[in-house]
């Protein structure tokens, strides 16, 4: 699920795979991609 | 971000520098997703790291010249939304409303200072929970796969 930019969250625990992860680098660094990537 | 229909967003205004009212705010999207990504998240991973000390957390690197050039060209002169001003105001004592009042300089400190504090941090509390990859890198999908544990060869896209 992706909502606007400024929050962009995904894969409900309902599938999850156990593992939490964060993705730390600052807005505009990759955020977007890595919201598609994971 | 929304969370059961809930602007969690408003919620957060007026508090964007208090980082524990944030995170605490956040804590139920937090707790349903695995991944999240995007401001507010990037300036609490002290407190995310609290809550879920065995989570991994990425940080990717950008040159800062194209990410200053990113910020700018998609911000320009509109007023910062309360997750922007949480993860600006952190780093920038003024606490602008708007990043056009915001010169490059200290934008471009910013950017490093960010890198630095979480490296640091991490470097202290758990190396093993930080993966550092370069955004651009044609392996960065791969490494990060592995950073996970999982087995992909998924390149990571390139958005503009």
């Amino acid at each position: 699920m992706t909502t606007r930019d400024g929050g962009v969250v995904y894969r409900p625990s309902t599938e999850s795979t156990g593992m939490k992860c964060f993705v730390v680098s600052l807005h505009r660094t990759g955020t977007r991609a890595m919201s598609k990537f994971l | 971000m929304r969370y059961k229909g809930i602007d969690l967003e408003s919620k957060i205004r007026d508090r964007e520098t208090d980082l524990e009212f944030v995170a605490e705010t956040l804590g139920p999207a937090l707790d349903a997703y695995d991944t999240v990504t995007d401001v507010p998240v990037p300036v609490l991973y002290r407190q995310l790291f609290r809550q879920y000390p065995t989570a991994k957390f990425i940080l990717l690197l950008r040159n800062p010249f194209d990410w200053l050039r990113s910020v700018r060209s998609l911000i320009g002169e509109r007023m910062l939304w309360p997750y922007e001003r949480v993860q600006y105001w952190h780093y920038l004592r003024q606490k602008p409303m708007k990043l056009s009042e915001v010169d490059d300089q200290q934008l471009l400190r910013m950017n490093a200072l960010h890198t630095a504090e979480i490296i640091e941090f991490f470097a202290q509390v758990a190396p093993q929970n930080l993966g550092v990859f370069e955004l651009g890198a044609e392996n960065a999908g791969r490494q990060i796969s592995s950073f996970l544990g999982l087995n992909s060869d998924t390149l990571l896209p390139i958005v503009p």
